[in-house]
């Protein structure tokens, strides 16, 4: 655990004209991590990867990787005219890391054939091949943007698939952002919510887990409890109310209930509140 | 990376050398049949018909070569895919514009050559002027690999700024047209010209007239008369403001692209 972040932001933004794209954004990703890049649309995730790959510079603070680094745009994008075999061959001679034993193993396991051409292929084997052209660079990490929008359940198994098993394979780090929360919780175990341009939360999705509860109980007693905790989002009616806080297990009133939160509900919540924050050392608390 | 833009780049390269090839051949024939023609002149004029409307053949090198380089990388987001593997974006974009720029270049060149060893097959057609006509001085000499160069950085620069490739070809072939127009008039004042005086029974002088000299009652007296000999100093003058135009053009794809994200 000694290990530099893989990738390091630091005070990090980008300005597009006036609009501030992203803001003092810090986070560090840690080697060997699956990390999910979540938020509403606008929220700047796209902007984020962008800084973090070098298609973009910063207008303010730095951001740093370690090694080698692929990327995935959003789309996929690929040279509909060229075949598979073309576009390994793209990979190769523009990349001195590249691993052509890998590329052309990886394609034969997936079954495409070499001599189609990639906009023929079907959107599912199109991610593939982007894939493939990432992983065969030998990176140390891969950055992907939206890998799983537009693709059907079954592809984008698939893909995940075959991106954990180049982790388990070679140790890589994955930044990956998704809006499609069902995907991220099996494969994912680092989550970065970024919203608004302001990344809110940044940590372990199992450390995160345990340490959110959501606490249900009488709404005359919510604020009593809201000072001992640190509530994150509340929801409920007049008479009944829904702390998701941010605590371990904590003895309560009789009337009370509580129960862990699963990952969608706690991202949720922190969307719902831009304000509120769960950050590592240091904390970045927002006024 | 020249892999790439070969690759990516041969139709256009194939079906260039095609189309110069055809008209390689075409302007061969009719050159080797010019020296057995009973009347050159009618000759000369078949093939002329046509060719004069090849000073706009740039605007094709514009809008096939030079408007898909950047922006159809653009509306396909491949930009991304190219600028992410372990090449610079300043190099990915200085050997695509320097091997097609030269490219073009070269093609320009031969077009060049074979219009002007075509006029040389004509040498008692006074048509056959390679200095006094508009259309076959831009496609002679070093105007015609000029023109070339700047149609191409013309539609390469509107690609890249435009990111769209339909808006990127229409503006492309206004601005040629306007530069072109604009040229073909500025051309005559490239230098001071000359005045000849002339009468009834003297020749026309060689070289490209610009005006005649009139007496007080409006008889046309002598013409101003830019002198054959001026031929490559005029060409070399045009050349070098299309190669100018086209640096300032290169280098505003070259910003377009740093910023492109």
């Amino acid at each position: 655990m000694t290990d530099l972040p893989v990738l390091e932001a630091t005070g990090l933004g980008k300005r597009y004209r006036r609009k501030w794209a992203l803001r003092d954004c810090s986070l560090a990703l840690p080697k060997g991590r699956v990390a999910a890049l979540v938020g509403p649309n606008g929220a700047g995730k796209t902007t984020l990867l962008h800084l973090a790959v070098g298609l973009l510079s910063p207008s303010e603070g730095t951001v740093r990787s370690t090694g080698a680094t692929a990327f995935l745009a959003q789309d996929k994008p690929l040279y509909r005219g060229f075949t598979v075999a073309e576009t390994l061959k793209f990979g190769r001679l523009l990349n001195p890391t590249w691993d052509d034993a890998y590329a052309h193993d990886r394609v034969a396991a997936l079954g495409l054939p070499l001599d189609a051409k990639a906009g023929t292929l079907s959107g599912g084997q199109q991610a593939q091949v982007a894939l493939t052209l990432g992983l065969a660079k030998r990176p140390d990490l891969l950055v992907l943007d939206e890998p799983l929008a537009n693709l059907d359940p079954l592809a984008r198994h698939e893909v995940m698939r075959g991106l954990m098993e180049a982790v388990a394979e070679t140790g890589l780090t994955v930044l990956l952002s998704s809006h499609v929360m069902s995907d991220l919780r099996d494969t994912c175990d680092w989550l970065v919510v970024l919203n608004g341009g302001r990344v809110q939360v940044s940590g372990d999705i199992d450390e995160l887990i345990a340490g959110h509860r959501l606490l249900t109980g009488p709404a005359e007693d919510a604020d009593a409890l809201a000072r001992r905790v640190e509530v994150v989002d509340r929801s409920g009616s007049r008479r009944q109310v829904s702390l998701l806080a941010r605590t371990g297990p904590i003895p309560l009133g009789p009337q009370w209930t509580e129960r862990p939160v699963d990952l969608e509900e706690l991202v949720l919540a922190y969307l719902r509140r831009p304000d509120a924050a769960s950050l590592p050392r240091p904390t970045l608390a927002t006024a | 990376m020249y892999w790439m833009t070969y690759r990516q780049h041969r139709t256009q390269l194939l079906v260039s050398a095609a189309l110069l090839a055809v008209i390689g051949a075409v302007l061969l024939i009719n050159g080797l049949l010019a020296s057995g023609a009973a009347d050159p002149r009618e000759s000369f004029k078949a093939i002329y018909v046509y060719l004069s409307w090849l000073p706009v053949a740039p605007i094709a090198v514009g809008v096939f070569w030079g408007t898909p380089l950047l922006a159809a990388e653009f509306e396909r987001g491949t930009h991304r895919l190219a600028w992410t593997q372990s090449v610079s974006r300043a190099r990915w974009l200085a050997v695509k514009l320097g091997t097609l720029g030269l490219a073009v270049a070269v093609a320009g060149g031969v077009f060049g050559l074979m219009v002007q060893a075509w006029i040389d097959g004509y040498p008692t057609v006074r048509a056959a002027d390679r200095f006094g006509d508009i259309a076959l001085f831009s496609m002679t000499g070093v105007a015609a690999p000029a023109w070339w160069l700047f149609g191409f950085a013309v539609g390469t620069a509107a690609g890249a700024l435009l990111r769209r490739t339909l808006p990127a070809i229409a503006v492309t072939i206004v601005i040629f047209v306007l530069v072109m127009v604009g040229l073909f008039r500025l051309r005559e004042d490239y230098a001071e010209p000359v005045e000849v005086r002339i009468d009834h029974q003297s020749e026309v002088p060689h070289g490209m007239i610009v005006g005649t000299l009139l007496d007080a009652e409006d008889n046309t007296v002598g013409l101003r008369v830019q002198p054959a000999d001026r031929y490559w100093r005029f060409q070399w003058t045009e050349a070098g403001i299309l190669l100018a135009a086209a640096a300032l053009l290169t280098g505003a794809t070259a910003v377009a692209v740093r910023r492109r994200p």
